[in-house]
């Protein structure tokens, strides 16, 4: 390996651990004999160590209470869901986000009324017309006398 | 981090309080420290560690052991710590705030903290703000969190020679800024 090689090595895998052992020790070797490449590992070794000496910052005590505050608060808002009445829940399934079931709902109630309207008129108009058949039917001659004998031998059996 | 049993895992997806205390006791330092290298403001930290964990909650249940759940929850803090940052820069009050608390960071450090580790501290946010977000973030979850390029491929789902070159692109940017400071000194 020539200097560009090694140098680009230290900067990653040798100086992170993450080399095979052989190329490890070919990178030691390479560094007793050169100048260049030993200043470049002192100088990132000591970037590494202004890491190392950074400590982590203590988490504020009040975030976890926040957190368990919103988890509990929502906990609560899923009981009461639960708990209030089937019909609720039955209405905020049909009718809640759905305006489908609500179109779909209307449409049946507007044909439904009009089925029941149309066979109510259509029977009234059948009555009308069965009186004025009826009426039309006169068995009286034209004194007002009821007719006994219209010629034929049934009437004695039926009159 | 310690390892968090499965048990522990399924009792808090169940909804279990105590069960999911344990789990932000063994990850919430990472969040929040790594919420503040992303956001560089505490009150910006506090809110993504929060909304992290209600999303950890919230999604617990679908966590199928089909990956490791420490890198899960890594993922989960970089991209919603990144995502935080991008909205604040857009926000042009949040970017005048932000550049603020960069300003006051420093000197808001809890009253005990040693001068050499808040000396450290102040070097190290001088020479990061060379870098660019994605090179900032590879390298401080490699030297302070301490992730494998393995590690680092799952959490931020780009190919281990992406973050290998990442890193040396990072490295060799501080090396010059450490350099230039070093000739500024001199001079």
């Amino acid at each position: 390996m020539n200097c560009k090689e090694i140098q680009g090595l230290l900067k990653t895998n040798y100086l992170d651990n993450e080399l095979k052992p052989q190329d490890n020790k070919a990178i030691k070797e390479h560094l007793k004999n050169c100048r260049q490449c030993q200043k470049l590992e002192e100088e990132l070794r000591g970037q590494q160590m202004l890491f190392q000496k950074i400590k982590r910052e203590e988490v504020p005590e009040h975030i976890w209470r926040n957190i368990r505050g919103a988890i509990i608060e929502e906990n609560l808002e899923k009981e009461n869901r639960a708990n209030s009445g089937v019909f609720e829940h039955l209405r905020e399934l049909i009718w809640g986000r759905r305006p489908v079931f609500v179109l779909a709902s209307t449409f049946a109630v507007i044909v439904f009324c009009v089925v029941i309207v149309g066979t109510v008129i259509h029977k009234k108009q059948a009555l009308i017309n069965g009186e004025e058949i009826l009426a039309n039917y006169n068995l009286s001659d034209e004194s007002g006398q009821l007719i006994y004998n219209f010629g034929t031998n049934i009437e004695k059996y039926l009159l | 981090m310690t390892d968090i049993s499965n048990d522990t895992l399924k009792r808090a997806s169940g909804g279990d309080i105590i069960a999911f205390e344990e789990i932000y006791k063994s990850v919430s330092g990472f969040v929040y420290n790594v919420a503040l290298r992303v956001s560089r403001n505490r009150a910006d930290s506090e809110e993504i560690t929060q909304e992290v964990f209600m999303k950890v909650y919230h999604s617990l249940k679908d966590f199928h052991f089909r990956s490791s759940f420490k890198t899960w929850v890594y993922r989960i803090t970089v991209n919603t710590a990144i995502n935080r940052y991008h909205k604040s820069i857009r926000d042009e009050k949040g970017m005048a705030e932000y550049k603020s608390e960069i300003e006051t960071l420093s000197s808001d450090q809890p009253a005990g903290e040693n001068i050499i580790q808040k000396d450290n501290r102040d070097m190290l946010n001088n020479l990061l703000e060379a870098l660019s977000q994605e090179h900032k973030i590879c390298l401080t979850l490699r030297e302070i969190d301490g992730l494998s390029y393995q590690e680092i491929s799952a959490v931020l789902k780009i190919p281990i020679n992406t973050v290998r070159s990442r890193l040396k692109r990072a490295r060799e940017a501080l090396l010059e800024k450490a350099r230039r400071g070093q000739v500024k000194n001199e001079l």
